[in-house]
């Protein structure tokens, strides 16, 4: 028996091979990820449910191709192994530009822009992610749970040549 | 009715909200933000209430569900271990590792029972246990001691909110990495006894 019996962890590595520690989480029943939808949806009414799966948290979403759940704390490693760069303006994100969420200067929620809605004169963005482990939505950039902050800092892979 | 509040801490409702998070300090900042939380921590002051806490993980640890899935018993046996380590931490290392040994298909209580057993295995003898942690743990041992807060891997289960005693004990800072990774339970056992 090992910790988190039920769970299991894949072979993950940064670009520059630095393994990424993760852990998948079970796959709750229908009746619970149902549920929670009617929870994230209550919360945040202007959120569109794209896929109910327990598997895999924000994390795991954006940096693990929904495999498996990864902790917030390896963000700041991944990014620097990965070639991610900080965007100051929000009004400049793109397509596939990470946010990170938090306070207190504690990180706590990543997702990925999917769409821009305005960019002036407030910048607004449709973002991906995953809600804990109740499923992934799309929500507006600033619409999420409480408890997970604001958006904090932008960050992106995007290479000009 | 204490037994009434264990029935909230172990509802449908407080589990999914528990569940928005994907970290342990998210975990914490949303049951610490839910009443449930603080009618239990209330409920506790009572004489007596260590030990009913204590039978009911005990029943938790041991009850039946469904292998398919997640415990449903999960939230509950973290928020309860969380709060008998502040109550009595020394039934709560034993319990922690009732818990981890028995109760099947854990994901915060996990993470919780293994930071409480792992702070006191650190505190009870640093010096004699360092090698052995170093065994269990290569990639992140050695430890540095820090009288802080409840910062790093192991304050993220640990709430710093009312009632956690964030100046009396010593906490240990860890790379959130290892409370992650898979760890053979019966090694960690075997060396923590």
């Amino acid at each position: 028996m090992a910790l988190g019996s039920g769970c299991v962890s894949i072979g993950l590595a940064t670009k520059l091979n630095r393994p990424i520690h993760n852990l998948r989480h079970m796959m709750e029943p229908d009746k619970k990820l149902l549920l929670g939808r009617d929870l994230v949806v209550g919360l945040l009414p202007d959120a569109i449910p794209r896929s109910l799966d327990s598997t895999y948290n924000c994390m795991g979403l954006v940096f693990g191709s929904r495999r498996t759940a990864i902790d917030i704390d390896e963000l700041v490693p991944i990014l620097e192994d990965d070639g991610y760069r900080e965007i100051g303006d929000l009004r400049s994100l793109e397509f596939g530009d990470v946010v990170a969420y938090g306070d207190d200067g504690s990180l706590s929620h990543v997702g990925l822009i999917w769409k821009p809605i305005s960019r002036e004169p407030i910048a607004d963005y449709w973002v991906i992610s995953q809600l804990g482990y109740f499923g992934e939505y799309f929500h507006h950039i600033r619409n999420v749970p409480v408890e997970y902050g604001r958006p904090l800092k932008y960050f992106t892979d995007r290479r000009v040549v | 009715m204490i037994e009434d509040i264990f029935a909230s801490v172990e509802s449908e409702e407080f589990y999914l909200k528990a569940n928005l998070a994907s970290n342990g300090r998210t975990f914490n900042k949303i049951i610490e933000a839910d009443s449930t939380y603080w009618a239990l921590t209330d409920a506790l002051r009572d004489a007596g209430a260590a030990d009913q806490l204590a039978r009911r993980i005990n029943e938790l640890t041991v009850s039946e569900s469904d292998s398919r899935f997640p415990n449903p018993c999960d939230v509950a046996l973290a928020v309860y271990l969380q709060r008998l380590f502040y109550l009595d931490s020394a039934r709560a290392v034993g319990l922690a590792w009732r818990v981890l040994d028995l109760a099947p298909r854990l994901w915060w209580a996990q993470f919780v029972g293994v930071a409480i057993a792992r702070m006191a295995d650190a505190l009870s003898d640093l010096s004699q246990r360092s090698d052995l942690m170093h065994h269990i743990f290569p990639t992140t041992f050695p430890i540095r001691m820090t009288t802080s807060t409840a910062e790093g891997a192991f304050g993220q289960f640990l709430p710093t909110a009312l009632g956690a005693p964030q100046s009396t004990l010593l906490y240990i800072s860890l790379p959130s990495n290892s409370l992650r990774q898979p760890v053979s339970l019966n090694d960690t056992m075997m060396l923590a006894r």
